[in-house]
C-alpha cells in the first residue's frame, strides 16, 4: 500500500503480447463461465455430488482457498500490528492474493448452494449457534476490508491519482490502514476459525469430531493456526510464480527470508499442535464413539489409507517446518520454495480429509462406502479462481504498483 | 384448579415427544412405507431412480445381513427415516445446530424436527452434519408425467430444486388432528388420530408411532424411554440407532436378534467381544 | 453539477448511499426469494373437499380392503383405514401406487386402430363397428369357432360375460390365464372327483410348513398373508421355509430349509413315507382316504427313502426326518404350497404331496388346516383345463390351419407373462385379428390390432371373488373411486352393445342395458350389503370330508430341466417381491423407485450369485455376464449374495417391460423369456419352475 518510491516505471511488453500470453488463461476461463452458467441454469444435478457427499469439490476448494488466502491478513498483522516494516514490498501483493482467494471463495459459494438467491437469508435469518453464520459474516465483512485494503493500491495508477478526490481517498485510506489490518487480523481469526470449527463441531461424524474449549473444537484453532502458516507460504509462492513469468526480481531476500522463517515457526508449532490433537482424537474422541482410529484409513487403502496422515502431517509439516526455521535450509532457495509448496499442499491436504473423508467415511456400520470424482463442471468451475487470479495479477502487476521494491531490485 | 397449575397442566401436555418403535423382526422388506411416504408427501421420482445416492427417498429401507456365508446367512430389513434428535441438550440436533438459516429446527413442544422449504438455500451443511444420512437433496427440479399432478397431496408443498427435504414425521397429520381437535373443544389428541402414512401403511405392523411422553401410548409402554438418561430404552430388546453418539433420537428398533442389535452402533473390538460373549455374531466388519 | 468525471463520481456515490438507505435494495432482496418459492414449474396442489371412498382393491387377486382419500374429484393416496389401533391395517406397495396407476400418461384413452403408420384413436362407434362386421365374416363364413377369448381369471361377471358371449356366438374358445387354483381344482378332481381349492386356516395353524410361499412378499393374499406372518409372532406359530434361496419369506420364517429348487414334492414326498413308518395313525388316516394304501406306501418306499430324498433335495437324511416328525409332533400343523406368489399353476406333484401330507397329519378341514374349498359352480367355465394358453397360442401359429382367426384378450397380458413371450407374440401377431381390452398400454396391447381402453381400476365397479388361499373367501365390489378419466367404458357394456348388434342370433342372450345392471342382477340381493362393506365373506360349499382317492396317477417321478449338466452348470430361477408388479402388467413409478441397485441398475438388470460360485467363475460383484439358458439368453449383471444356494441363479420376475414407459420400460429382463416351458403332464399347464443355465463372458 505503499506509493512508489522510485520515479518512472520499469518498461512492460506491448499490451497485445501481453494479452496473447494469457490467451489460455481466458480460454480456460471461458470454459469455466461456461459450467457455471450451466449450473446455475440447469441445477446442481451437474455436479457428482449426492446425498452422502454434500460436501465435495467446492467445498473444499473454497476451505483451500481461504486458508491459503490467510496470507493477506498475517502479513498485515506482521507489518502493522507487530511493526515488522520490510514486508512493506509484499504486503500489497498479499492484500491481492487475499482479495482475488476471498472473492473467488464466495463465487464458488454462490455456486454450490442450491437457491443462490436466497443468500441473503444467512444474514437476515442468522442461526446464532452455526459456525456457518459466523463464516458468512466474517467473510462478508473481510472481503469488504480486504477491498478497503486494496483501495490505496488501486487507487495509486497515475491516471487514477490525477483525480484530486480519489488521490485524498486514497492518502486518508491509507494512513488508517493499522485500524484496518487489526480488524482483518481480528475477522480472519474468527472466520478461519470457523470453518475448521464448521466440521469440529460434527458430533455425528466421529471422524471429524473434535472436543475443544466452551464452543469452539480444537480445529478451530487449528485451522486459523494453519491458515497463518500457509498464507504466507502461499503468497511466497504466487510471488515467486510472478517472478518467474515477469523475469524480474520483485521481492528482496530479506523479506522473502523474514517471511519464510515465521511461516516455518508457525507450520512447526502448527504440525505438534496438530500432532497432539490427531492423538487425542485418536485415543479418546473416536473411542468414545466406538470407532478405533485405525477404522478411518482401511476403509479405502488406495483414497483414504494411511498415507494420508503421513503425507499431511510429516512430509507437508514437519520437513518444510524444519527446513523453514533454519537458516541453512532457507539459504537454498530451492529447498525454500519446495518447503514452500510442501505447506501449501499440506494444507489443501487437510482441508481435504476434514471435508471429503469426512463424508466419505460411514458412520452407520451397515452403510457402504461410496467413490465421488468430480464432474467436469465441478473442476472448469473451480479453474475459475486460478485463471482469474492470474488474469487480476498479471493486470495488477501491469498497471499497478504491485511490488513498490521492483524497481530497486532490477 | 388455580391458574398456576392450570398453566403448568398446559405445558406438560404440551410437552410432546413423537416417535416410534419398529419391529425389526416383523419387518418385511417390503416397501409399503417407502411407497406410502411418497404418495403422502410428494416425493419426485426420475425415470432412473437406481442410483439412490441421489435418489429423494425420506425413508429408506435397508438390508443388513450377518454375512454368514450360505446356509447360515440372516437377513433384516431396516426402515429408517429422520431419527428427530433431540441431541445432548434439547435443541442441539446435529442438524438443527449446524443450518446456517434457521431452516429446520427442533420443536419442543412435539420432539419433531421441521424443514422449512421456503428458508432452505441449499448450502447441505445439515447433510454432512446428520450421521444417518436421513436428508435428501433436490438435486434437479422434480418432473411430473402428465396429468400425474392430480395426485399431488394439498397437505404437503411440492419442493424446488436446491433445498434439502426429509422426513417430517408426517407433521401435517399432526396439524390436521390439532386443528381438529380445537375445533371440537378437545386439548388432547388420541393416539389414533395422529399416524404417519408408513405407520399406516405396513402390512406387518412392525412400525409403532406415538408419544414417548405419554404412558398411555403403546410406544411408551414397548420402549420406556429412561428421560433422565437421554431417551435410552429401558425395555429388552429395543435400542437406537448409534446410541453412543449421543443423538437423542426418537426412532427406536427391537429385535430378539443379537446380530442385528450390535448392528445398531458401532463398537470396538475388545469390546464387542465382550457384548457378544454368548456366541452370537461378531459385526461385519472390523479394522 | 458539471458532468464531468467529478461530477459523475459523486453523483455515484451518492445515488449508492441513498439506495441503500431506501427500501428499495430490502425489498427487492426480499421479491426475489419470494420468486424462488413460486417459480411455474413447481406444481402448487389445490386444496378442496377431502373424502374418503371405500373400496377393494383389484390389482391382484388378493382383493385387499382399502381407503383412498380424496381431494374434490382428485385421487390422492390408498390407505387401509383401521377400526382401531389394534386391528391389522397395511397396503402393499402395489396398492399403493394406485393413483399413480390412474393418471399415468400410459393409459389407454380412447379406442385405438393400428394401422401403417400406428396406432390411430377412433371412435367408439367406428371400434365397436369394426368388431361387429369382423364377427360377422366370421359368422357367415361359418367359423364361428375361430373366435376365441382370452379372459385374465374365470372368476366375476366379466368372464362370464366373455364366457356366454362366445357360447351365443358358437364358439366353444374360451379359456384363461391359469391359476394355482386351476391347478389345484384340476388335481384333485383328478383324485376325487371333485375339484376343489385349498382354504388355509394360516391364522390357527401351529407350524406351517410352507414349499417355496412367498408369505411376505405376495402369496395368496398378500395383506392376509403378512398379517397372518405378524399374528404367528404373537402366537408363537412356527413358520417353516422350503426354499433354494434366502428370500424374505425364508428370512422372516422361524427355520428356513435350503432345498435344491423343483424338489419341493419329493421332500414332501420323503416326509410322508417318513410319517409312515413312524406313526401308525398316519397309516390309518392314509387307509381311510385312499383307495390304493399299499401301492401309495410301495410307491414312497421304493423311490423316497431318506438316501434318495437327500440326493434329490440336498439335504440330510436327519434333517429330513426331522422335519417330518417336528411337523407331526405340531398341535395344527398345516402344509402349504405355491411357489413365490402362489398364483401360477402349481406342479401336479407338489399339489399332490402336499395335499397327502396335510392327510396324514389329519389336518383337511380342521381349524388351523386345510378347508377344501369348492369354486362357484360356473367358475369352472373351461371345463377342459387342458385349455393351457401356450397350447391355445401353439395351435394359432400354425399357418396351415390356424385355429383362431379373432381373438379377444381381455385382463391379460401374455406377451408378457406367457412362458415363451417372443413365441407368444408371434403367435397374436399372425392371429388376423386381435382385440385388447386393456386400461393400460401392454405388450399384448401393443402387439393387438384393436385396443378398446376399459376403466381402470378406481373408475368402475366390478365384482371380485377373491379365494386365494382363504379359508373364508371373499366377494368384493370394486366402487368408482374416481370420475372416468378418459374415454373409456365397461368391457361388458361393449359386450352387450356388440351382441345387440349382431342381431337376433345374440340379443336375446344379453337382454340387459348395460354392463352394471347385469352385475346388480348376478349379485341379488347382496348388492346392498355390497355396496355398504365393498368385502363380505362368499359362501361356499365346503366339502366335508374327500371321498376317497386313486393316488395312481401321481406316480410318476419328475420331470427333468431341459438341457444337459455340461452344457448349462447352473440353475436359473426366478424370485418375487413386493417392490415390483408381478402380475403381468409394468410396476409403477413409485415401485420402480424402490427396486434395490442390486436388482437393477440405469437399465442393466441383475442375477444373484452364491459368492463361491461366482468366485469358480472368476465373476465380481456387477460384472456383465450373458446369461444363457436353452430357452433364451440375455445380458446381465451379477451380485454377490451369501444367501443364494452354491449354483443357483436367481431373477427378479416383473422386469423387460416394453420400452414405451420411460420409468419402467426397457428395463431389466423379462425372466420367462429365460425359463421357457416345462408342460405338466397332467393339467398341461406350463409349470416351469425353472431353467438350467451357463454364464459366458460377455
Amino acid at each position: 500500500m505503499d506509493t512508489t518510491s522510485g520515479t518512472g516505471r520499469l518498461n512492460h511488453c506491448s499490451p497485445r503480447r501481453f494479452y496473447l500470453q494469457l490467451l489460455p488463461v481466458f480460454v480456460l476461463l471461458t470454459w469455466g463461465i461456461y459450467a457455471m452458467i450451466r449450473v446455475w441454469a440447469l441445477g446442481l444435478n451437474q455436479t457428482h455430488m449426492n446425498n452422502v457427499y454434500g460436501f465435495a469439490l467446492w467445498i473444499w476448494a473454497d476451505l483451500a482457498i481461504i486458508a491459503l488466502g490467510g496470507g493477506a491478513f498475517f502479513t498485515g498483522l506482521l507489518r502493522y500490528i507487530l511493526g515488522k516494516k520490510e514486508l512493506t514490498a509484499i504486503i500489497n501483493f498479499a492484500v491481492l492474493v487475499g482479495v482475488i482467494c476471498y472473492g473467488s471463495a464466495m463465487l464458488i459459494l454462490a455456486l454450490d448452494v442450491g437457491q443462490p438467491l436466497r443468500f441473503w437469508f444467512i444474514y437476515w435469518h442468522a442461526n446464532v449457534h452455526s459456525m456457518l453464520t459466523e463464516v458468512a459474516f466474517c467473510l462478508t465483512v473481510y472481503f469488504v476490508i480486504l477491498n478497503i485494503e486494496f483501495l490505496p493500491v488501486l487507487l495509486e495508477n497515475p491516471k487514477l491519482r490525477r483525480i484530486p478526490f480519489l488521490k485524498h481517498l486514497g492518502h486518508n485510506t491509507h494512513a488508517i490502514m493499522g485500524l484496518f489490518a487489526g480488524i482483518g487480523v481480528f475477522l480472519s481469526f474468527f472466520h478461519q476459525g470457523s470453518l475448521g470449527g464448521m466440521t469440529g463441531v460434527l458430533y455425528g461424524r466421529p471422524f471429524a469430531y473434535r472436543e475443544g474449549v466452551l464452543i469452539w473444537p480444537w480445529t478451530f484453532f487449528l485451522y486459523t493456526w494453519s491458515a497463518a502458516a500457509a498464507g504466507p507460504c502461499f503468497t511466497l509462492l504466487t510471488m515467486k510464480l510472478t517472478e518467474l513469468v515477469s523475469g524480474r526480481k520483485l521481492v528482496p531476500d530479506r523479506v522473502v527470508d523474514l517471511l519464510a522463517r515465521i511461516a516455518g515457526w508457525m507450520i512447526l508449532s502448527y504440525t505438534v499442535a496438530k500432532t497432539i490433537d490427531t492423538v487425542y482424537w485418536a485415543g479418546t474422541t473416536t473411542v468414545a464413539a466406538g470407532f478405533s482410529w485405525t477404522r478411518f484409513y482401511s476403509e479405502n487403502a488406495l483414497f483414504h489409507g494411511y498415507w494420508i496422515l503421513v503425507l499431511e502431517i510429516i512430509v507437508c509439516g514437519l520437513v518444510p517446518g524444519l527446513i523453514l526455521v533454519s537458516e541453512k535450509g532457507r539459504i537454498k532457495k530451492g529447498l525454500l520454495f519446495l518447503s514452500v509448496v510442501l505447506v501449501v499442499v499440506g494444507i489443501c491436504i487437510n482441508r481435504w480429509t476434514l471435508v471429503m473423508q469426512t463424508v466419505a467415511m460411514p458412520v452407520l456400520p451397515f452403510e457402504k462406502w461410496s467413490l465421488y470424482l468430480p464432474s467436469w463442471q465441478e473442476v472448469a468451475t473451480t479453474l475459475i479462481p486460478l485463471c482469474s487470479g492470474i488474469i487480476l495479477v498479471a493486470l495488477s502487476y501491469r498497471y499497478l504498483v504491485l511490488f513498490p521494491e521492483e524497481n530497486q531490485l532490477n | 384448579m388455580s391458574k398456576q397449575t392450570m398453566m403448568k397442566k398446559r405445558e406438560q401436555e404440551k410437552r410432546r415427544k413423537f416417535g416410534m418403535l419398529i419391529d425389526l423382526d416383523r419387518c418385511t422388506g417390503c416397501g409399503s412405507c417407502m411407497v406410502a411416504c411418497m404418495s403422502e408427501n410428494n416425493i419426485p421420482f426420475r425415470k432412473d431412480e437406481t442410483d439412490k445416492l441421489t435418489s429423494i427417498n425420506w425413508i429408506r429401507v435397508f438390508k443388513l445381513s450377518n454375512h454368514k456365508p450360505f446356509p447360515e446367512t440372516e437377513i433384516c430389513f431396516l426402515p429408517m427415516p429422520c431419527m428427530h434428535c433431540q441431541g445432548k441438550e434439547t435443541g442441539h440436533t446435529p442438524c438443527v445446530s449446524v443450518c446456517p438459516v434457521t431452516a429446520t429446527d427442533y420443536d419442543s413442544s412435539t420432539g419433531i424436527v421441521s424443514q422449512i422449504y421456503s428458508r432452505c438455500f441449499g448450502c447441505r451443511y445439515c447433510m454432512v452434519a446428520c450421521p444417518y444420512h436421513s436428508r435428501s437433496f433436490n438435486w434437479s427440479d422434480a418432473v411430473w408425467p402428465e396429468g400425474m399432478e392430480k395426485m399431488l397431496n394439498p397437505q404437503v408443498s411440492p419442493r424446488m430444486r436446491g433445498v434439502v427435504e426429509k422426513c417430517s414425521f408426517c407433521y401435517h397429520r399432526y396439524q390436521e388432528a390439532r386443528d381438529k381437535a380445537h375445533f371440537e373443544g378437545r386439548r388432547n389428541i388420541a393416539e389414533e388420530a395422529y399416524q404417519t402414512a408408513c405407520t399406516e401403511s405396513c402390512p406387518a405392523g412392525a412400525i409403532t408411532f406415538g408419544d414417548l411422553n405419554n404412558p398411555g401410548h403403546r410406544i411408551h409402554q414397548m420402549v420406556q424411554p429412561d428421560l433422565e438418561n437421554g431417551g435410552r430404552p429401558k425395555q429388552k430388546n429395543v435400542f437406537r440407532l448409534l446410541e453412543r453418539l449421543g443423538t437423542n433420537p426418537a426412532v427406536y428398533y427391537s429385535s430378539t436378534r443379537t446380530w442385528v442389535r450390535n448392528m445398531g452402533d458401532n463398537r470396538l473390538l475388545q469390546e464387542n467381544r465382550q457384548h457378544t460373549a454368548a456366541g452370537s455374531n461378531l459385526q461385519d466388519r472390523r479394522a | 453539477m458539471k458532468l464531468n468525471r467529478r461530477g459523475f463520481i459523486s453523483l455515484g456515490l451518492g445515488a449508492t448511499a441513498g439506495l441503500t438507505l431506501s427500501p428499495l435494495p430490502y425489498k427487492l432482496l426480499d421479491d426475489i426469494s419470494i420468486w424462488t418459492q413460486n417459480w411455474p414449474w413447481v406444481p402448487v396442489p389445490r386444496d378442496g373437499q377431502v373424502s374418503f371412498v371405500n373400496s377393494v382393491c383389484t390389482l391382484c387377486p388378493g382383493g385387499c380392503p382399502i381407503t383412498v382419500r380424496k381431494v374434490d374429484e382428485r385421487v390422492i393416496s390408498v390407505s387401509n383405514r383401521k377400526e382401531t389401533i389394534d386391528s391389522a391395517s397395511g397396503v402393499c406397495p402395489l396398492g399403493l401406487s394406485g393413483p399413480q396407476l390412474l393418471y399415468t400418461p400410459t393409459r389407454v384413452m380412447s379406442p385405438m386402430l393400428r394401422s401403417v403408420n400406428g396406432f390411430q384413436p377412433i371412435s367408439w362407434e367406428k371400434a365397436i363397428s369394426i368388431l361387429v362386421s369382423r364377427l360377422e365374416t366370421l359368422r357367415e363364413g361359418g367359423k364361428p369357432d375361430k373366435l376365441a377369448a382370452l379372459a385374465g381369471s374365470n372368476l366375476g361377471t366379466g368372464p362370464a360375460l366373455m364366457n356366454r358371449f362366445l357360447g351365443a356366438f358358437g364358439s366353444s374358445g374360451f379359456f384363461h390365464m391359469p391359476s394355482a387354483d386351476d391347478a389345484w381344482e384340476a388335481v384333485t378332481w383328478k383324485l376325487t372327483g371333485r375339484g376343489f381349492v385349498p382354504g388355509y386356516d394360516l391364522e390357527r395353524a401351529t407350524t406351517v410348513l410352507s414349499f417355496g410361499c412367498a408369505i411376505v412378499e405376495g402369496w395368496g393374499s398378500p395383506l392376509r398373508s403378512m398379517h397372518a406372518r405378524s399374528l404367528w409372532k404373537e402366537t408363537g406359530t412356527t413358520l417353516v421355509q422350503v426354499e433354494p434361496r434366502l428370500s424374505n419369506t425364508a428370512a422372516a420364517a422361524d427355520r428356513w430349509i435350503a432345498c435344491n429348487p423343483g424338489a419341493e414334492a419329493d421332500l414332501a414326498l420323503g416326509m410322508c413315507r417318513v410319517l409312515l413308518e413312524r406313526y401308525p395313525v398316519c397309516r390309518d388316516r392314509l387307509g381311510a382316504a385312499v383307495t390304493n394304501p399299499d401301492e401309495f406306501s410301495s410307491h414312497l418306499y421304493h423311490h423316497y427313502s431318506l438316501e434318495q430324498v437327500a440326493a434329490m433335495t440336498g439335504l440330510t437324511g436327519s434333517m429330513i426326518e426331522s422335519l417330518a416328525v417336528d411337523f407331526a409332533a405340531s398341535k395344527h400343523p398345516l402344509a402349504i404350497c405355491g411357489k413365490d406368489e402362489g398364483r401360477s399353476p402349481i406342479a401336479s406333484r407338489e399339489v399332490f404331496a402336499t395335499l397327502m401330507l396335510n392327510i396324514l397329519v389329519g389336518r383337511i378341514n380342521r381349524p388351523g388346516g386345510l378347508y377344501c374349498i369348492e369354486r362357484k359352480s360356473d367358475s369352472r367355465l373351461s371345463a377342459n383345463f387342458l385349455h393351457a394358453p401356450e397350447k391355445v397360442f401353439a395351435a394359432a401359429a400354425e399357418t396351415s390351419e390356424p385355429s383362431i382367426e379373432l381373438l379377444l384378450v381381455a385382463g391379460a397380458n401374455p406377451c408378457y407373462s406367457q412362458s415363451n413371450p417372443r413365441k407368444t407374440v408371434e403367435a397374436i401377431r399372425k392371429i388376423p385379428f386381435v382385440v385388447s381390452f386393456a386400461s393400460h398400454w401392454n405388450e399384448t396391447a401393443m402387439n393387438s390390432n384393436l385396443v378398446l381402453p376399459v376403466h381402470s381400476h378406481l373408475e368402475g365397479t366390478t365384482d371380485f371373488p377373491v379365494y386365494s388361499g382363504l379359508k373364508q373367501p371373499k366377494l368384493g365390489l370394486s366402487k368408482p373411486v374416481s370420475k372416468r378419466l378418459f374415454n373409456s367404458r365397461y368391457m361388458g357394456d361393449v359386450l352387450i352393445e356388440t351382441a345387440s348388434r349382431l342381431g337376433d342370433a345374440m340379443a336375446p342372450f344379453f337382454p340387459w342395458g348395460s354392463y352394471e345392471t347385469y352385475l346388480k342382477q348376478s349379485l341379488g340381493d347382496r348388492w346392498q350389503e355390497l355396496n355398504e362393506k365393498t368385502v363380505v365373506d362368499l359362501p361356499q360349499p365346503k366339502i366335508r370330508s374327500i371321498p376317497m382317492m386313486n393316488t395312481s396317477a401321481f406316480h410318476s417321478l419328475p420331470t427333468r430341466l431341459t438341457g444337459s449338466r455340461q452344457e448349462y452348470p447352473l440353475t436359473l430361477i426366478a424370485k418375487v417381491s413386493m417392490r415390483l408388479n408381478n402380475n403381468a402388467d409394468a410396476s409403477s413409478p413409485f415401485m420402480m423407485k424402490t427396486v434395490e441397485e442390486s436388482v437393477l441398475r440405469k437399465n442393466r438388470g441383475f442375477v444373484d450369485i452364491n459368492p463361491d460360485t461366482a468366485d469358480e467363475q472368476n465373476l465380481s460383484e456387477a460384472d456383465s455376464v450373458m446369461l444363457e439358458t436353452p430357452h433364451g439368453q440375455a445380458t446381465v449383471s451379477v451380485h454377490l449374495d451369501a444367501g443364494t444356494a452354491p449354483g443357483l441363479l436367481v431373477m427378479a420376475r416383473g422386469l423387460g417391460h416394453g420400452a414405451d414407459d420411460e420409468y419402467s420400460g426397457g428395463k431389466g429382463t423379462n425372466v420367462n423369456e429365460l425359463l421357457g416351458e416345462m408342460t405338466d403332464p397332467l393339467t398341461g399347464y406350463n409349470i416351469a419352475w425353472g431353467a438350467r443355465a451357463v454364464l459366458k463372458k460377455v
